[in-house]
């Protein structure tokens, strides 16, 4: 069933592979011959008691210009759960089995329908958690990604078959010139590919959305703060310092962003097992945050520490109802990045949700709208950028072989993404740009 | 001996293939057949005068490690020799000789008519003979049956060969020789699959002709090397070669008579080699070109009959001499033989065996031009390996298959039978994974032991081996002493140091460090271009020893389940998780071993990790 289950106005069900036309054809007690490709035909639908299941809508699109490849059959029934079992109850009679999650899209790739970028982009897309993220994954499935590492892996085989012409057919010497254009080809292609690793970081903040965590020395107010951007109270707060032991996290939305924002335990020095216990899970929070919220109380003499991150962090003064006006004037000389707000009465939370949506958009944008959407592919590009290093490298040394060694590895690793390439591409590409021969 | 004595096995053609395979076969203790249909036509060029050249040099020097002539005869007939790509890096290295063609042709005959048991017949054999999966024996056009226990097939251009010239056609199998008819009906009919592949010549000059003031002089090197680990003295000739170049007013003539080509009109559909294009093709695809360069070269010593190398074509005469005379060179030329194209049957060499054997018939090889590949060079190294492999077969024993890491003929026989060839397949170093390890300097090394396991050298060739690998030796002995302290001064340097790591650095010579510590290993007779090409080859090594490290990690690594054996009546489609396109693939080749199934095109590494998976679990 493609469709989510539970009642709803209709249900759709759908059936891959070459058993679904006749099985079609034994629900519907009519001829195969009567369904043609991509059209919808009104039909009932009987079970093997010659009992009417439903009156359905079928579409049959025929292999293998569907979406796995293979024969399709689309069956939308009224939505009562009862009616897809009983539908299901007669398909497996027929001998068909339940998809696996991903099934359809898996035959799709193993059929050639669509390649393995495409396919992780429609994984990608169920699950992605922000508006923008949806937008980048429908840009994937619509190959734009895979488009881009294509031309990619295509600029490196053109970089390769000058130097395996070289090596290979040339008659003539002319190998300062190939390290020449070979040097320059790699160099614009580095480039692009650390474009590609650095759109990872911002693709898998807007695909698992941002993860905001709040620290601080304890009792400065983070819970207070917690809640206020909650809009309820979730954290317990008290005057107690060390009150928060574990981290606590809720999902809020700011500004169209999907954002976890963790509560953490005050750090400080302490012999308590259990708060220490409480600080080690924030230092591992700070290290995995995307954002920090780093919270001072103005009132008591806190310095800032520097924490264990490379995250951006927004400074915060709390307490801003406790200050005098020249206190928060000698404050905000001293700090002028700094806000000031009052986490207890809800003063300056406005203008922290606007700073924050202004930094998760200055670190998702990208110009060219080309993002990684997977730890897959960000590996195999480290891969690739690590090789175009080498072979850049090497060039400075003028052999043509170890360049070539190197060029080959970074080819390679995009086997997984793109699809193989053999010697035989690259001597294709050798004899379309070449006049060889002697 | 006549042809009803009892045979081992027949060699069907005796063009560089079918001679190689003779002379292994004779060596090995065998009595060979061998049927031509044209006794005069042994060993013949039917092309360029040339032997080796880059990846092809490479090939010569390893079948010559495994007993082959090639490179012998090649020394000896030799008008020039170079080493190609010496400023390009060290494992492109590739010798190449322009050679005597009549020299050449009447050494490998007088090798074949003077072979211990041999029989030589002239004939035309019409059908294999094919028992229960087995081959019996071949059938002559007369009528003759000669009966065999294993049956090479080498014919080269000749299976139903048409020579297209401009509009002519002639059946035949080389200008001015009759074709062969019959054998790829007989074989289709037991099931194999066949193709039809194109190839061509260019036209062959009278000298006296060609005005040689306005070409270019090019001559051998002065210290050449030798194909041959075994030639003793080497003094070849240094005969020049010409060059010269094509011009607008040529292009022009092949442009207005395009539609006479039959490459263009639609009379040839067979593809031809792309490296190795006709003169139309070069200047109908690379139109902006204004000149092509051409190379002349003599086909034997002082030959009144000129190679014009570049040249290749299947125009029509008139429309090639119209075209040659509008070069300034070429003004008054004269053709003794135009340019041609032929067209002939090969099989798809997926149908074999690594060792060459036909998959499904037992004593049945193949080798050279009628498994889709060019060159004198790919066929001489087939050759040997099928006739080394039919001995295998008869003896019971196993049979050579040389892997891609240890020679080019590895890498070759594993692309034919697990890639399809679209057109006649060249050898390249760009084809072979491990190039940096694949050099014609140290093949001894990579592939003495594949000699010694099949007893493919004579004691006296096994000495010659073992003194070279002697000397590697002490070369290598002096590398891993430290620099003493008294030189490091002299060498500019600090800090104790290991020969070794001092000779990586890409500006120290081995040479030079040895000839001021007085350390030169003595060269014990051999040759000077050996002592310097093992000198060579040792530097070679240690300045890539990373890289060649690495390779052997992956080849280490790989070898875990490159050799996994695949049962032959394996289900492919029975898989989950193969894509489709694999499973038709698979079910084609039907792969021996996992490895094969990894290279052959269409499956992916998806393909492989699925396929793994399944192997593992069975």
């Amino acid at each position: 069933m493609s469709s989510a289950p539970g009642r709803s106005a209709t249900s759709s069900i759908r059936m891959s592979g070459q058993l679904s036309l006749e099985s079609l054809s034994k629900l519907t007690k009519m001829e195969t011959k009567k369904f043609t490709h991509g059209k919808t035909v009104v039909s009932s639908i009987y079970n093997r008691n010659n009992h009417l299941i439903d009156n359905v809508i079928v579409v049959y699109y025929q292999a293998p210009n569907s979406y796995t490849g293979e024969d399709v059959v689309e069956i939308h029934t009224h939505g009562n759960p009862l009616i897809v079992r009983a539908v299901f109850d007669e398909l497996s009679g027929f001998g068909l089995s339940i998809a696996e999650p991903g099934e359809f899209t898996r035959n799709a790739y193993l059929n050639n329908k669509i390649d393995l970028i495409q396919a992780e982009a429609v994984f990608s897309l169920i699950n992605a958690q922000t508006h923008r993220g949806v937008a980048l994954s429908i840009n994937n499935t619509a190959g734009k990604l895979s488009a881009h590492l294509k031309t990619l892996r295509i600029s490196l085989i053109n970089a390769l078959s000058h130097l395996e012409y070289e090596l290979d057919i040339s008659e003539l010497d002319n190998h300062p010139k190939t390290i020449k254009t070979v040097s320059k080809e790699i160099k614009k292609n580095k480039k692009l590919v650390k474009k590609l690793i650095k759109s990872y970081n911002a693709s898998k903040l807007l695909h698992d959305g941002i993860r905001i965590v709040i620290v601080g020395p304890p009792n400065v107010g983070k819970s207070t703060l917690f809640n206020a951007l909650l809009g309820h109270d979730r954290a317990i707060v008290s005057d107690q310092p060390g009150t928060t032991r574990d981290f606590i996290d809720e999902t809020i939305q700011i500004a169209n962003y999907s954002i976890l924002l963790v509560d953490t335990a005050g750090i400080r020095k302490t012999k308590k097992t259990i708060e220490k216990e409480g600080i080690n899970k924030t230092k591992l929070e700070i290290e995995s945050a995307d954002l920090i919220y780093q919270i001072l109380d103005p009132t008591t003499k806190t310095k800032t520490e520097s924490l264990p991150t490379a995250a951006p962090t927004i400074t915060i003064y709390n307490k801003l109802d406790l200050l005098s006006k020249q206190q928060k004037k000698a404050l905000i000389k001293t700090d002028k990045q700094a806000l000031l707000l009052s986490a207890k009465f809800g003063t300056g939370i406005d203008t922290l949700i606007q700073e924050t949506a202004k930094i998760i958009e200055s670190s998702t944008i990208q110009k060219e709208n080309i993002y990684l959407t997977t730890k897959r592919q960000h590996t195999i590009l480290l891969k690739v950028l690590r090789a175009l290093k080498r072979s850049s490298n090497t060039a400075t040394q003028n052999q043509l072989e170890l360049i070539s060694i190197h060029l080959k590895e970074a080819i390679k690793q995009f086997d997984w993404l793109v699809g193989k390439t053999t010697p035989d591409d690259i001597l294709n590409t050798i004899f379309s740009r070449f006049c060889v021969g002697k | 001996m006549k042809p009803n004595n009892k045979i081992d096995v027949v060699v069907v053609g005796g063009g560089h293939a079918g001679v190689e395979a003779a002379n292994i076969l004779s060596k090995l203790g065998l009595i060979v057949g061998l049927v031509s249909m044209d006794k005069k036509g042994i060993g013949r060029m039917s092309c360029n005068p040339a032997i080796g050249g880059v990846a092809k040099g490479q090939l010569v020097r390893e079948l010559d490690l495994l007993g082959g002539v090639m490179g012998r005869f090649a020394d000896l007939s030799g008008l020039q020799h170079k080493m190609l790509n010496k400023s390009k890096g060290r494992s492109v290295w590739s010798p190449r000789a322009q050679v005597d063609k009549r020299a050449y042709e009447s050494f490998c005959s007088s090798l074949v008519f003077n072979l211990k048991n041999i029989v030589v017949v002239e004939g035309e054999v019409v059908s294999i003979d094919i028992v229960n999966n087995k081959t019996t024996g071949v059938s002559l056009r007369d009528g003759t049956h000669i009966s065999a226990q294993s049956v090479i097939v080498t014919c080269g251009t000749f299976l139903s060969g048409t020579i297209h010239i401009g509009e002519r056609k002639i059946p035949a199998g080389r200008m001015g020789e009759s074709r062969s008819d019959g054998i790829t009906e007989n074989l289709v009919s037991f099931g194999f699959r066949k193709m039809r592949l194109k190839t061509g010549t260019p036209p062959r000059a009278l000298r006296s002709s060609i005005d040689w003031s306005k070409t270019a002089e090019e001559f051998g090197d002065k210290n050449p090397t030798p194909f041959s680990h075994f030639t003793k003295k080497f003094n070849p000739k240094n005969e020049p070669c010409h060059t010269t170049r094509t011009c607008r007013l040529s292009h022009e003539i092949i442009e207005q008579n395009i539609d006479r080509s039959p490459m263009y009109s639609g009379e040839i559909l067979a593809t031809g080699p792309r490296y190795c294009p006709s003169v139309e093709d070069k200047i109908i695809r690379f139109s902006k070109q204004d000149s092509h360069l051409l190379f002349l070269e003599p086909e034997w010593f002082q030959s009144d009959q000129i190679y014009i190398n570049g040249f290749s074509t299947s125009l029509p005469e008139d429309v090639q001499l119209d075209s040659l005379r509008q070069i300034s060179a070429f003004k008054n030329i004269e053709l003794l033989r135009p340019g041609y194209a032929i067209e002939y049957d090969c099989f798809p060499p997926s149908q074999l065996k690594a060792s060459l054997e036909a998959k499904d018939v037992g004593g049945l090889f193949f080798a050279g031009q009628i498994n889709g590949t060019s060159g004198y060079e790919e066929a001489a190294a087939q050759g040997i390996i099928s006739g080394i492999n039919s001995a295998a077969y008869i003896g019971n024993s196993e049979p050579l298959v040389m892997k891609r890491s240890e020679g080019y003929i590895g890498v070759l026989i594993d692309d034919l039978i697990t890639k399809d060839t679209q057109e006649p397949y060249r050898m390249f170093t760009s084809r072979a994974e491990y190039r940096l390890m694949l050099r014609y300097s140290n093949v001894d090394s990579r592939l003495f032991h594949l000699a010694k396991k099949h007893f493919l050298l004579s004691d006296d060739e096994q000495a010659t081996i073992l003194k070279k690998t002697k000397l590697r030796i002490a070369f290598f002995d002096t590398l891993n002493e430290s620099l003493p302290k008294e030189a490091l001064e002299p060498f500019g340097l600090k800090q104790k140091i290991k020969t070794k790591d001092y000779i990586k650095r890409p500006e120290v010579q081995l040479s030079k460090v040895l000839k001021k510590l007085n350390k030169k290993p003595k060269n014990n007779g051999l040759p000077t271009w050996c002592y310097k090409e093992v000198l060579s080859d040792v530097e070679t090594d240690v300045k890539y020893e990373g890289y060649i490290k690495r390779h052997l990690s992956e080849i280490q690594k790989i070898s875990k389940n490159e050799a996994l054996l695949i049962d032959k009546n394996t289900d492919y489609s029975s898989f989950t998780g193969l894509s489709t396109e694999a499973i038709e693939k698979l079910s084609i080749v039907k792969p021996e071993t996992f490895g094969q199934a990894c290279r052959i095109s269409g499956v992916s590494p998806a393909d492989v990790s699925a396929l793994m998976v399944y192997l593992f679990k069975s």
